[in-house]
């Protein structure tokens, strides 16, 4: 099976990440990397929140991840390329069993698929310590180099942090909650921040 | 037969309505408050034992099954129904302490929470009954929209002895009668908006309510009430409320709109 | 719209800043959070601290209950993870702040389980989760039924990374008390996390007899028997069909603005085994949902979820 080497991430990807797990800071959440897998890279270039309530239950998932193949398919241009997971404990930085079969599912379709933990003890990252960890799907550290290619993508995020960007982002669980929400469109909400 | 003769109406003097009813009203009201303080204050020192409150719980727990069993699946019930009833090791099969009518008795604390209580729910109404009739009798304060028949005068007009006066006249002790039950809903509305919402305050006045079950101050006999339940609950059919849900849905689907399966009909 | 969100719209105008939106309106927002009982300590930051610096003595009586959800979310606010200090570190101005006002409620009443809690409050943010412990437990020998102080342990022990405690103190508190429903949402919560579906689903139950008409309860409930039945065809019919009754009756509770139940209902569809006698009433069921969700798009003028949620749903049905 090809590992992946290079995992490049975009700053609109890294700052919605970041923002969801900034908005429910007491909470595990999850979510899906969008973009494209060439060769033994992986360009992730968005990023669809997904949850922020328990990972168990596999019907809402099943859903999520139906939808965001449709999305992808209209899209054209961008496939599911990774998962990104942020835990509910700060020093916790496994995947959990859930993560794990996410993950797996996601490489079974796109093997070359990134799998990112958020490291909840990195909370102030900067360029060099972007404060993600790449994993392989059984949860062990992986050996491929993370990397924004963007510089600025860390002072973008401060930016929204400062103001109050997380409160505006919307995932799929939120849009279970009300249908007016857009999960999908996130990036809009980010660049009229 | 006697003739009812229809009497011309009374008319009352608009200052009884300015200094009798608007007075006895804002009197009662003021007074439920006070106590309802009062009871509040004496009640925060009470605590209520683990034991009894596990054990009203669990009657609860089995009294809840009973009636909401149709909301679960049949599996969900029948373990719990084994969980309760089960003859070794159900729940509710477990033998308990027999209640020892000497020990309610001299139990000071049991004996002050039962004068408290009574006390709190007596006193303010003995006090009422005696203000009332004391400072506002001798006047008729209003009409009963309804006939009564004349037995009801005895009732409805203390203090005014006419043997001609139509019965739908009231005193002012039937106004205050009528006003306290009214007044509960009020209460609830003022009082409500500014009690605590402790969860631990309301529970132990659940369980301390509950505990009081059969004559205040005697402890309940578990081993009975244990018995009963148990009978109640072997005897309970299960009928799964939700097995036609699908075609509840499907139904309502129908009302409004067109179905696929009536298109394919249509088609 | 709920009275948070009212009065979130009503200081909206004045740009949020407490000082131009006064006191009165500050007031009934931080009421509302604590009514609610919603999670923004950012909100009771900004608007609590204007009111206590500014308006502390119009409050009366009600300044202690701010004193107290201010501090709680100052915590918030204050807190370091343990890995960071290493005990002599300058402690933050938030935490200063909250040091003060306990001080202040300590003061005011002594010897209050209360204001006990608040002091585990304080442990725990601080990262001395065996002190924060003692004192809980402190409060549970002197009131044993005190409900705060046992959530508050059963927090603590989920932070601490123990799901598996916590779940059996919060098993050993329901037993005497079952009527707490928040108690055994928690409890459902934690076993999910620890993937033990059939306790969590043994959870779900007794929400449904404490509470049969809340569809909230219905609906989760069908997701754990969906989950446990398995969406892959060649799963458990039996529980997969019980999960469409549950929510097709999560949808008799609440018919608009239900979408997980639509979804769920979708799923159950596709996950049935064909060829079966009933299989013209679940291709019903199925269309049914999936008109539904369409209809609930097209009235949230949601565009782009329309047309792929459509092709999701067709692709899923066939």
């Amino acid at each position: 099976m090809s590992a992946t080497t290079s995992i490049e991430v975009q700053p609109e990807a890294y700052c919605l990440m970041f923002l969801h797990a900034c908005k429910y800071p007491a909470r595990a959440v999850n979510g899906l990397l969008l973009g494209t897998a060439a060769g033994d890279s992986v360009k992730v270039q968005k990023a669809l929140p997904l949850f922020h309530s328990s990972f168990a239950l596999s019907p809402m998932l099943e859903t999520a991840l139906m939808l965001a193949d449709e999305h992808c398919k209209s899209s054209g241009k961008l496939q599911v390329v990774g998962y990104y997971q942020a835990n509910e404990l700060c020093d916790d930085l496994e995947l959990g069993p859930f993560g794990k079969k996410i993950a797996q599912k996601i490489r079974s379709v796109c093997p070359l698929a990134a799998c990112l933990l958020i490291d909840g003890a990195r909370m102030q990252p900067t360029a060099r310590e972007p404060g993600l960890l790449p994993l392989d799907a059984d949860g062990k550290r992986s050996a491929a180099a993370l990397s924004l290619p963007d510089a600025a993508a860390v002072q973008r995020l401060d930016a929204y942090l400062q103001h109050g960007g997380q409160h505006l982002l919307v995932d799929f669980d939120a849009h279970l909650d009300d249908a007016t929400k857009d999960w999908l469109g996130n990036s809009a909400l980010l660049s009229s921040a | 037969m006697s003739d009812q003769l229809s009497y011309p109406d009374l008319v009352l003097d608009p200052s009884i309505r300015d200094w009798v009813l608007i007075p006895i009203f804002v009197i009662m009201f003021l007074m439920g408050i006070l106590r309802n303080n009062v009871t509040k204050m004496m009640r925060s020192s009470e605590k209520t034992k683990r034991d009894t409150v596990q054990q009203n719980n669990l009657l609860m727990r089995a009294r809840r099954l009973r009636a909401n069993a149709g909301w679960v699946p049949a599996a969900a019930f029948a373990a719990r129904k084994h969980h309760f009833c089960d003859k070794e090791k159900g729940l509710l099969m477990q033998k308990q302490d027999a209640p020892n009518p000497m020990a309610a008795m001299s139990d000071p604390n049991m004996m002050s929470k039962m004068m408290q209580g009574n006390m709190a729910m007596m006193v303010p109404q003995m006090l009422m009954m005696v203000i009332i009739p004391h400072f506002f009798s001798g006047f008729v304060l209003g009409k009963i929209p309804f006939p009564l028949t004349p037995s009801f005068k005895g009732m409805l007009q203390r203090g005014v002895n006419l043997s001609t006066l139509d019965t739908a006249y009231i005193t002012s002790m039937s106004w205050y009668i009528l006003a306290m039950f009214g007044m509960r809903g009020l209460y609830s509305i003022v009082l409500g908006a500014g009690s605590t919402t402790d969860d631990s305050a309301l529970m132990q006045q659940q369980m301390g309510m509950a505990a009081g079950g059969g004559q205040p101050g005697q402890q309940p006999d578990y081993n009975k009430l244990y018995a009963t339940e148990a009978e109640n609950l072997q005897i309970t059919e299960h009928k799964f409320h939700l097995s036609a849900a699908e075609e509840k849905l499907l139904r309502g689907g129908k009302a409004d709109g067109v179905t696929a399966r009536g298109k394919a009909k249509r088609a | 719209m709920s009275a948070l969100a009212e009065a979130e719209a009503a200081c909206a105008p004045y740009g949020n800043e407490p000082s131009r939106c006064g006191f009165e309106l500050s007031r009934s927002l931080l009421l509302a959070v604590r009514e609610s009982r919603a999670h923004r300590p950012d909100l009771v930051l900004k608007f609590g601290q204007y009111l206590l610096r500014s308006h502390a003595g119009r409050l009366g009586a009600e300044v202690w209950a701010m004193y107290e959800q201010v501090y709680i979310a100052l915590l918030h606010y204050g807190r370091r993870p343990r890995a960071a200090g290493s005990g002599a570190e300058e402690p933050s101005e938030e935490m200063r702040l909250a040091s003060e006002y306990y001080s202040l409620l300590a003061a005011r009443f002594p010897d209050s389980m209360r204001v006990k809690r608040l002091e585990g409050m304080m442990w725990e943010a601080k990262g001395e989760y065996d002190m924060a412990m003692a004192d809980y437990d402190e409060i549970l020998e002197e009131e044993p039924n005190n409900l705060a102080a046992l959530k508050r342990q059963v927090a603590l022990l989920r932070a601490r990374g123990k799901p598996a405690e916590a779940a059996k103190r919060l098993a050993a508190h329901l037993e005497v008390v079952g009527s707490d429903a928040d108690g055994w949402l928690q409890l459902c919560d934690l076993y999910l996390s620890q993937a033990q579906y059939q306790r969590a689903k043994f959870c779900m139950e007794e929400l449904l007899l404490l509470n049969p008409m809340a569809y909230i309860h219905h609906l989760r409930y069908a997701e754990i028997l969906l989950t446990l039945g398995g969406i892959d065809k060649g799963g458990n019919a039996d529980l997969v069909r019980t999960a469409r009754k549950y929510f097709a009756h999560s949808l008799d509770l609440k018919p608009r603005g239900n979408l997980r139940a639509l979804y769920g209902l979708l799923l159950c569809c596709a996950a049935a085994p064909k060829g079966q006698k009933t299989a013209a009433e679940v291709e019903e069921l199925g269309a049914c949902a999936q008109k539904k969700l369409l209809e609930e798009y097209g009235e949230a003028k949601a565009t782009s979820m329309l047309d792929t949620v459509k092709a999701m749903s067709t692709a899923l049905l066939s």
